[in-house]
């Protein structure tokens, strides 16, 4: 099981699900409440916008394939909008093929992950864009 | 006498469209209450899947993030339910999460559970298959490899994964041994067995069935290595491709040499694109665009003029879409070329790829 972020500084980070799968979403909530951070969910892309706009997460954690407007167009929105252009994305995806994968990073996922994951390996990832260094290499598009 | 005929007959279609009215009432009455009783079950069902979402969903979680947990109680009735909602939960998961959910499944008492709804139902025959994998009960290798042999296809996919979870090594020889001899599968559901094996392996291993199964089988082959993801495959598909003279396993071929794109492979296609067969030439050409080395483009610009119009298409696609030659040196091209077919072919290929690039950038400006 991977530690929360040395010093508490998860305390202070909020991390937005965005996730139609309700067992996975309750999984992921759990898990990073756990951890430390203060979550918020959006079952569909649309919320999704919403919550990320006018509540600035620190992280998103959002899947491809979503009801009302799907990963790739919510990516899309989420790197043209000046509020969010900046927020590290992590891309937790059913969608398993390569080529999902670089075309989610294509549109602006900083990081990508497939189902079934390891929820070590998530929290270390999600450890490493909210590190200082990580969000300085943040490139809006 | 006329008149007592009459009455008589005008009494039996009395009686008939009464009847027939009653059968009517007692039809509708029948229907409602079948309607009402399936309404109750799903109901119960609904509440009963709630309940047991709300029993067991805080140890599931728990237990997968690493914390001590104890399985609630199992109640006969709840065992569906309390079997579905943990498949789900550890399908999502890999690792040592899984591990955990695995360990609190057989806690619950899940491995006896499974072995009985084996004898039920199609669904429940599934659930307990799955169940079965996630809990890793590796003493039911052979039941659930005997379970491949079952000719419905949802079993079968799930007895796979069921034991991909189980042993992913010894697994591959086993499920690609079967899946060769079926032929009613979609990609997109082996991707699901796949994705759990080690792709490396299941390619190696298609690959090696190439050179024992007969002509027939060669095509529905490479379409499973195709989905394996893996570049395993290619030594032995060079092999293969340097003495086949089968037409469709060498288009075969080269399509899966496209996937990879490997340079490597290039000599293969350049050989190919001349091939007597325009099945052969068509992936070639594709195959020699995604390579996109410089000195292939002027292969591609004889076929623009091939006798086949998919050929001169996709020649055309590669032309475009390998980017070694420049956008306006393409157009100068098309204005040169003394063939009309070859001529159409690039400037439809040209459009076709404005077209996309316009598209892009008006959803970039939507978004």
């Amino acid at each position: 099981m991977s530690q929360p972020p040395a010093g508490g500084a998860a305390a202070s980070q909020t991390v937005l699900v965005v996730e139609d799968d309700d067992h996975v979403a309750a999984l992921l909530r759990f898990l990073l409440d756990d951890a430390g951070y203060a979550v918020t969910h959006a079952p569909d892309g649309r919320a999704g916008l919403l919550l990320a706009s006018s509540g600035r997460p620190d992280l998103i954690v959002m899947d491809l394939l979503l009801p009302y407007v799907d990963g790739f167009t919510m990516l899309a929105r989420l790197r043209a909008a000046e509020p969010t252009a900046d927020i590290p994305v992590l891309v937790l995806s059913g969608r398993s093929g390569g080529d999902d994968v670089a075309a989610a990073r294509r549109a602006g996922a900083s990081d990508c992950l497939t189902k079934p994951f390891d929820p070590d390996i998530l929290l270390a990832r999600i450890a490493d864009l909210l590190s200082p260094a990580a969000t300085a290499r943040v490139d809006p598009q | 006498m006329t008149g007592a005929l009459a009455a008589a007959t005008a009494d039996v279609a009395v009686h008939v469209a009464l009847l027939a009215g009653a059968l009517a009432l007692l039809a509708a009455l029948l229907l409602g209450a079948l309607t009402l009783l399936l309404r109750l079950r799903a109901a119960r069902a609904e509440r009963r899947a709630r309940r047991v979402s709300d029993e067991w969903t805080p140890a599931l979680v728990r237990v997968a993030a690493g914390r001590d947990s104890q399985p609630p109680a199992l109640r006969r009735s709840d065992v569906p339910a309390a079997m579905l909602l943990f498949s789900q939960y550890a399908e999502a998961l890999t690792g040592e999460a899984h591990r955990r959910l695995a360990d609190l499944g057989r806690e619950a008492g899940f491995e006896t559970c499974a072995l009985e709804l084996l004898a039920r139902s199609k669904s429940e025959r599934m659930l307990g298959i799955m169940a079965l994998g996630h809990i890793r009960a590796s003493d039911h290798w052979p039941t659930l490899a005997e379970l491949l042999w079952k000719r419905d296809l949802a079993v079968w996919l799930t007895a796979a994964r069921a034991l991909a979870r189980l042993d992913p090594v010894t697994a591959v020889p086993v499920v690609a041994r079967r899946l060769v001899a079926r032929n009613d599968w979609h990609p997109a559901h082996l991707t699901r067995v796949l994705r759990l094996l080690p792709a490396d392996a299941v390619a190696a291993k298609l690959a090696q069935e190439l050179s024992v199964s007969p002509p027939d089988r060669i095509p529905a082959l490479l379409r499973l290595i195709e989905a394996s993801g893996s570049p395993a495959c290619l030594p032995d598909l060079r092999r293969l491709a340097a003495v086949s003279s089968d037409s469709e396993a060498l288009a075969g071929i080269l399509r899966v040499m496209a996937r990879f794109a490997d340079p490597a492979d290039a000599e293969t296609a350049r050989r190919c694109i001349t091939h007597p067969h325009d099945g052969v030439r068509v992936q070639a050409s594709t195959a020699l665009g995604r390579f996109a080395l410089h000195r292939d483009s002027a292969l591609l610009i004889d076929r623009l003029s091939d006798a086949a119009w998919w050929v001169r298409q996709r020649a055309a696609q590669a032309l475009v879409g390998a980017g070694r030659v420049s956008r306006a040196d393409l157009e100068r091209l098309s204005d040169l070329l003394p063939d009309p077919y070859a001529r159409d072919a690039l400037t439809a290929a040209l459009a076709a790829a404005a077209h996309d690039a316009s598209i892009g950038a008006e959803g970039h400006q939507v978004a």
